[in-house]
């Protein structure tokens, strides 16, 4: 996946209806860059089979 | 009075019942601790004194007319202030919501209520319980009664909480826990958490942060308090649908005192490993007072808890998001610095990373339940250090630096993913003088033995009865 930039994340804000200034843009992408890794770790270990978890066990 | 405002709720509770102290004069005394210390302390936002002195009057009148009386009869307690309560301001630790009043209670509000507790106030936390230090820039930061001379973070987010109860404000409290925020708080202030199993207790009434992993649950001075506390307030509520229809069981009747040939895994990699050499010796020392109480002890390793970063993180964000989008996109500037970025990231996380995080959960929960099948209990560091500077944004421990942040939720977090019931204990202190929890997890629904275990270690260590220096 191509690195995520400012302009990208600009974009992506502004679809989402979130208007942000570039200073805050700035300050925010690092923590989205590093959610998204820390998110990409789960990749190897989610066969085809994992189905999402449910909590509730009313029994 | 003093020793009025150090009863445990068990005790409070029986010398109510027996007429031998008044609901007035606890509740007074405890009034008083928050007018003398709170204003350092920082653990309430709003105190109920006026509400607290009627409804003690009124558990007097009932206890001299002979009336049937609830376990919790007299007693204070506080309440994180994230739980809905009519016509009392519920801010969650907010400016947005700093001025409302909810129409109705939480269930568990209502439950304490009928089992006759006595409501001393609402409780500081980390702004919309989004943070695991317990910082709040709007109402200040709790300070952590065990350093007087410091500002040390005290845990969050239901930091009001942990510092309420270590310092004598009130006995007991309700807490929430998404990613450890009973727990650690818990740990870093030396008192007992339980968060319990997902499902055994209603969030209905109680602000979200991550509706499928939030958890609502009691912090005390002891197991036997979070029993007490526990009994009354769990069970199936129409109002909450992921609660389950099983009974409650007796919690204080599991407090036999015995855990003789109890299988207790120990979780090494990832855990013991990753903790600081103080906290290593504090769990060392945990593990050989289960042994000579009879319990068998092993090393587990479960290697699927290093996905519960990524999970938590994909899960938290997009919930957190999806409940606060409004206010994000008209309200931002009311927001605290931390949490507005923590809920902007959330904007940016997509649907399959969501459900890739929800699907991570499942395999962590099944590996959880496989150990469990062969054991009783496990037992962990709740966190791999203690009480970091409240502006520290690292903490040194084996021989690097690591976040603050990321670092507080390593121990918890997972059985947020899992949903298993989890309780932190005091197990020791640091050199300077910081407190260290040892955290115990069940089987789900199995809330009883946690407790039971916890309350066996109790009645063989101290820990639990220290008091903080503070007046």
């Amino acid at each position: 996946m191509e690195a995520l930039t400012i302009d990208a994340l600009r974009i992506w804000a502004s679809l989402r209806g979130l208007e942000l200034t570039d200073q805050e843009l700035t300050s925010l992408l690092p923590l989205v860059v590093a959610a998204h890794e820390t998110i990409e770790t789960l990749d190897e270990a989610l066969t085809a089979e994992v189905e999402p978890t449910v909590q509730y066990r009313i029994l | 009075m003093n020793d009025l405002v150090w009863a445990s709720m068990v005790d409070l509770a029986r010398r109510i019942k027996a007429r031998e102290v008044s609901p007035v004069e606890v509740t007074q005394a405890h009034l008083d601790r928050i007018a003398g210390l709170d204003g350092r302390l920082r653990s309430y936002i709003t105190v109920m004194g006026d509400a607290a002195l009627a409804s003690a009057r009124a558990a007097e009148a009932a206890v001299m007319s002979g009336d049937d009386l609830g376990p919790l009869h007299g007693v204070p307690v506080a309440l994180k202030d994230l739980y809905c309560t009519k016509g009392v301001r519920t801010t969650g630790g907010s400016k947005i919501l700093g001025d409302w009043l909810p129409e109705e209670d939480a269930s568990v509000v209502s439950r304490l209520a009928v089992a006759g507790a006595v409501v001393l106030g609402k409780l500081n936390m980390h702004e919309f319980a989004y943070g695991p230090e317990g910082v709040n820039p709007h109402y200040g930061t709790p300070w952590n009664p065990w350093v007087p001379s410091a500002h040390r973070i005290s845990g969050g987010s239901s930091s009001g909480s942990g510092v309420a109860v270590a310092a004598g404000l009130c006995p007991g409290a309700l807490g929430s826990d998404t990613g450890g925020s009973i727990r650690i708080p818990a740990a870093l202030c030396g008192i007992t958490g339980l968060k319990p199993t997902y499902g055994r207790v209603s969030r209905a009434g109680v602000l979200p942060l991550a509706w499928s992993l939030d958890h609502v649950g009691p912090m005390c001075r002891s197991a036997a308090d979070c029993a007490l506390m526990l009994g009354a307030i769990a069970g199936y509520d129409p109002r909450d649908p992921t609660t389950s229809v099983l009974p409650t069981p007796d919690y204080m009747a599991a407090l036999t005192g015995s855990i003789k040939g109890l299988r207790v895994g120990l979780l090494g990699p990832l855990f013991m490993d990753a903790a600081s050499a103080e906290v290593q010796a504090v769990l060392d020392q945990a593990v050989k007072t289960l042994e000579g109480l009879g319990a068998s002890v092993r090393k587990v390793s479960l290697d699927t808890i290093e996905l519960a970063a990524g999970a938590s993180t994909a899960v938290v964000a997009v919930e957190a998001y999806a409940y606060h989008e409004p206010w994000i996109k008209k309200r931002a500037q009311d927001y605290g610095a931390d949490v507005r970025e923590r809920l902007r990231v959330g904007a940016f996380i997509s649907g399959a990373e969501y459900v890739n995080g929800q699907r991570a959960r499942a395999l962590i929960r099944d590996e959880v339940d496989r150990a469990l099948a062969e054991l009783d209990v496990l037992v962990a560091p709740t966190t791999p250090m203690a009480a970091t500077a409240v502006d520290a944004s690292t903490a040194e421990f084996g021989g690097a630096r690591h976040p603050v942040r990321t670092s507080l939720l390593r121990f918890t977090r997972p059985f947020n993913c899992t949903g298993h019931p989890a309780a932190s204990v005091p197990g020791g202190f640091t050199a300077e003088g910081l407190p260290v929890g040892v955290q115990i997890i069940g089987r789900p629904f199995d809330e009883a033995t946690v407790l039971r275990v916890a309350d066996a270690y109790q009645r063989a260590t101290d820990w639990h009865t220290r008091r903080p220096p503070v007046a």
